[in-house]
Formats: C-alpha cells, sequence, structure tokens
C-alpha cells in the first residue's frame, strides 16, 4: 500500500474549525515546498506550509477559500475508508471497471450489532449482466474489501454494488 | 443434489425470473437462498465431521444445533488478515497459514448473512439484479472454493470454529 496517504481530497465532506455546518472539499492545495513558485510571496504558504483546501458548504453553498488541512474534521469515521478507495483508484489491485460510476460509504451496524461500514458501489444499470461481468465485479469489490480489512479499522468492511437507477427509484 | 445445492440453484434461478422488471421478492428469496445455501453447505460439513457414524438421525440433529451467531463469528474471524485468526485458543495448532480461499469464503459467509438479514427484513432497502447476482455469484463462488479447501489442513478447525466458535472460551 505504498502512497497510501490521509490526504483531503476533492468531494470529501468535512466540518472546519470555525465554521458552521458541513462542507464538501472543491479544491486541495498541496503545494511541493522544494520547488517555490513564481512570485510566491510568504504569506501565501499559511500556517502548514500552503496545505490548504477550498470548501463549499453542503446546505448553504458558501464558498470558504484556504482553510488549512489542521482545521479539517472528518464528518463521521468513514474518513480512512474514503482515503484508501480514492488510493486504490490510483493503485487497482483490480483495475475499476468502467461502469462504476459512484460510491458512498457509510458507518453503522450491522445486524449482529457490530460497528461495520458500508461501502456501496453505483455502476451503470444492466437488465442482463454477463457472468463474466458478475464475475469481474466480484473480483473488484473483493480486492476493496481486503484492502479495507488489510487496514485493521475498527468497523467490519461490507462492499455491495447496486445499479445506480435504483438510489433515483428510491429518492421518488 | 444436496438441500444447500438445491438451494444455490434456486438462488441463481429467481435472481434470473423477470428479466426487464424484477420483482422485489423474488430478488430477496434469490439473496435469503442463496445465503442458506451456504449454511446448509457448512451444516452438512460439520456434521459430517463429527458424526462419521452412530445413530439415524444424529447427524441431522447434529446440523440442527448449528448457530448462526457462531458461525457468522467465526467467519468474522477467519476474514482477517494474518497468521491465525483472531481469537482462536491458542492451544489449536493450525497446519499452516490461512489459505486465501478460506479468507474469502469466511468473507462471503459475513457478507451473506448480513445481506440475508436485510432481504428478509428491511423493506426500506430496494435491491436490484445486479446487486443479487453478485451475492449468488458469493455463494457460487464459496462452493467452488470450498470444494478445494475441504481438503486443506485447515478445514477442519474452520468447521469445528463454526460449530463451536462461543464456546471455545467457556
Amino acid at each position: 500500500m505504498h502512497g497510501l496517504n490521509f490526504d483531503p481530497f476533492v468531494g470529501q465532506q468535512v466540518l472546519a474549525r470555525g465554521y458552521r455546518g458541513v462542507y464538501k472539499i472543491v479544491s486541495v492545495r498541496s503545494p511541493n515546498l522544494t520547488a517555490v513558485p513564481e512570485g510566491w510571496k510568504p504569506n501565501d504558504m499559511g500556517a502548514e506550509g500552503g496545505r490548504t483546501v477550498d470548501l463549499r458548504g453542503v446546505a448553504s453553498d458558501s464558498f470558504v477559500q484556504s482553510v488549512p488541512w489542521a482545521w479539517l474534521d472528518y464528518v463521521d469515521e468513514t474518513g480512512p475508508v474514503w482515503h484508501a478507495i480514492e488510493w486504490l483508484k490510483e493503485n487497482p489491485v483490480v483495475p475499476f471497471p468502467d461502469y462504476v460510476l459512484d460510491y458512498q460509504v457509510e458507518a453503522r451496524d450491522d445486524h449482529q450489532g457490530n460497528p461495520s461500514f458500508y461501502v456501496r458501489f453505483f455502476v451503470e444499470p444492466d437488465d442482463q449482466p454477463s457472468a463474466e461481468k458478475i464475475k469481474e465485479l466480484n473480483r473488484f469489490l473483493d480486492s476493496v474489501s481486503t484492502l479495507l480489512l488489510s487496514l485493521g479499522l475498527d468497523r467490519w468492511p461490507y462492499v455491495q454494488v447496486s445499479e445506480k437507477q435504483s438510489l433515483l427509484n428510491v429518492a421518488s | 443434489m444436496s438441500l444447500a445445492e438445491e438451494l444455490l440453484v434456486q438462488a441463481r434461478f429467481l435472481a434470473s425470473l423477470d428479466p426487464h422488471n424484477p420483482v422485489q421478492a423474488n430478488l430477496r428469496r434469490a439473496v435469503s437462498s442463496a445465503y442458506y445455501g451456504v449454511f446448509h453447505l457448512f451444516s452438512a460439513e460439520v456434521a459430517a465431521q463429527f458424526i462419521s457414524s452412530g445413530p439415524s438421525g444424529l447427524r441431522k440433529r447434529t446440523q440442527r444445533a448449528m448457530n448462526h451467531n457462531s458461525m457468522y463469528r467465526a467467519a468474522e474471524s477467519f476474514s482477517q488478515p494474518g497468521t491465525r485468526p483472531r481469537n482462536l485458543p491458542m492451544d489449536i495448532d493450525l497446519a499452516g497459514p490461512i489459505y486465501a480461499a478460506l479468507i474469502s469464503i469466511a468473507k462471503g459467509f459475513e457478507l451473506l448473512q448480513d445481506e440475508r438479514h436485510t432481504a428478509d427484513y428491511d423493506v426500506s432497502r430496494s435491491f436490484d439484479r445486479i446487486e443479487v447476482l453478485a451475492l449468488v455469484k458469493t455463494a457460487e463462488d464459496i462452493f467452488t472454493d470450498w470444494s478445494q479447501e475441504k481438503r486443506s489442513g485447515n478445514a477442519s478447525v474452520f468447521l469445528a470454529s463454526l460449530m463451536f466458535w462461543q464456546l471455545w472460551n467457556k
């Protein structure tokens, strides 16, 4: 798992110290300190050497610029799982199938009352998926579950799949 | 064909019904059948391991004594990466490392049991075909993997764990 880190990433939901409500990260800055950009001024770097994010409110749509990483908190315990999956996108053990559109992570108890993470990948609707596609999908889901288990998290990882469409059906 | 195999076939059949508009009841029963196929596969294996001879009905009674919760706990422990399952009593010597196939079997069992619970009781969740086919395939893979893994040195420990996990440390 070389390179797996817990840096913030675009799309992650966070709390920011001094700001009310939940925000989504819209950009991440992590300047390479060995290469000072042209026109750089000391104040550009901030307290953390310029490692900042820009945020947009989830409910309010308000925009906050240049928030230091140290001011961020995960909305819930799912942060490490998001990080691991984002890392896996860049370092796939099994390639991300191109029909995987999105994913969500939820922290809740399973049917036995054990603290668990539920990772659900959303795929393009397909009335008659081939056996080969299901096989490939399961291989992919298994690779995610293996990675999450190897992290030794406090919650048990369940990795599932759904069609994107079924979410729309439930919502409508 | 054994009951376990029949349930697996039924799971695939139910998951494939209604080509363009799958019915929730069929998809949910498919998930349930997939889990129970695996449950009965291991119940029968455990009973066969412990009751090699004896009066008629003893083996079936042993199968009936299997406990979902204990099986879940054992599967959870065998799913963990590492040299030996967590909480397995130290005086039980393993034949070697736990192979990937057995880890995969244990992970699949746990997933299927949780999904079976959702399928049977949680009406707020909606199942779709690809999800259910993936779960049926997980069950089918467990059957396939077990046909090889049952000959491994650690298979007997796994089977005993399914039966006795909650009693090991009394």
